[in-house]
């Protein structure tokens, strides 16, 4: 149990990038999102609903995604979202940053056998 | 779906009246019944589904957000108006008190309090420009929750507390030392009522405070609006 809260604390400061880019693969709602998210990760991490409503509120408020309603005929109508230019750039920019910090942290905390 | 529909109102309950939210209800609801008709494709039965969709969004406080921008000048005016109206109530139902003693003064003081709240209300209809109208200013929607609970929590309290203090005031002798209560006519029996229906009319006071949280979410600018300047 204290597996898993330790990997998602660390995993919630990248939901942003992880939402980007399950959007710039296409289009896609809340549900599928998360779906997409859990299998992306085989299995391994669901997100949550309360963060990816917030998650996709602070995107969408920094202009890095754009919502349209559906037009579903049956049930009730999705909300759907678009990844824009913005957050495209934004998605490379934080892929590019976790690259680095992924090398460091890898160097900072893991113990190795000096040669 | 029935009861989807129903745990999503129940969920958004307390927050009500601005569009934004109504659509953030319409998000939530939908991926709720896009979930549940996942897990019943699974082969899970339609209720444990439903069970399961549910505890995963037990509350939706986190993603309606504390601060908000709000619109003041259109804010303050509705609360304005709102008060004022509370206000003439509150002097036209306690008229029938000016042939009281203390009645005239609080007759009188009512009626000031509307005046001075009507003023206020038509300088601020009066500066009603379109550059003013756009102002922003921050508020705290948890914090107006918390006011409108304590208003309503102190007005039980001071209710709770005349009405034992009249009761005593006046049955006192009675319950204590079996005094017999003297009413010696319609006029003791109205001054006696009057005592005890008064403070009642200190409930338009927590009913104002328990519009601003509907209001700040009414005159919510939305985190990504831009205003063209």
């Amino acid at each position: 149990m204290s597996d898993s809260s330790i990997s998602s604390d660390i995993i919630r400061g990248h939901i942003d990038t992880i939402i980007l880019r399950v959007l710039c693969d296409g289009d896609n709602y809340g549900y599928e999102i998360i779906k997409a998210i859990f299998k992306n990760s085989d299995g391994r991490y669901e997100l949550k609903e309360p963060s990816l409503y917030t998650s996709l509120k602070r995107l969408e408020s920094h202009k890095l995604i754009a919502s349209y309603w559906g037009d579903e005929s049956q049930g009730g109508r999705r909300k759907y979202y678009q990844v824009t230019e913005a957050g495209r750039e934004a998605y490379e920019k934080a892929l590019a940053s976790w690259k680095v910090a992924k090398e460091l942290i890898d160097h900072l905390i893991e113990r190795r056998e000096e040669v | 779906m029935e009861s989807l529909q129903h745990y999503v109102d129940q969920l958004f309950q307390k927050y009500r009246g601005s569009k934004q939210i109504e659509e953030l209800k319409w998000e939530v609801l939908s991926n709720l019944e896009a979930k549940v008709a996942d897990l019943v494709a699974d082969g899970l039965p339609l209720d444990e589904a439903m069970k399961k969709a549910k505890a995963n969004l037990p509350s939706i406080d986190s993603i309606v957000g504390e601060c908000r921008k709000v619109y003041i000048v259109p804010f303050v005016q509705e609360l304005l108006q709102l008060g004022l109206l509370y206000g003439l109530i509150a002097w036209i139902v306690t008229m029938p008190l000016r042939i009281w003693g203390m009645g005239i003064y609080l007759s009188y003081s009512l009626f000031a309090i509307c005046i001075l709240i009507g003023i206020v209300y038509l300088i601020l209809l009066g500066i009603n420009r379109p550059d003013s109208s756009h102002h922003l200013t921050s508020m705290n929607v948890r914090f107006a929750f918390l006011l409108r609970k304590t208003g309503w929590m102190l007005w039980a309290l001071y209710f709770v507390g005349t009405f034992i203090f009249t009761t005593a005031l006046y049955f006192g002798s009675n319950l204590w030392f079996s005094t017999p209560v003297k009413l010696t006519g319609p006029y003791q029996f109205a001054t006696i009522a009057v005592t005890y229906a008064l403070p009642l009319l200190s409930i338009l006071i927590p009913l104002w405070l328990h519009a601003i949280p509907r209001l700040i979410l009414k005159y919510d600018a939305g985190e990504g609006d831009v205003i063209a300047k």
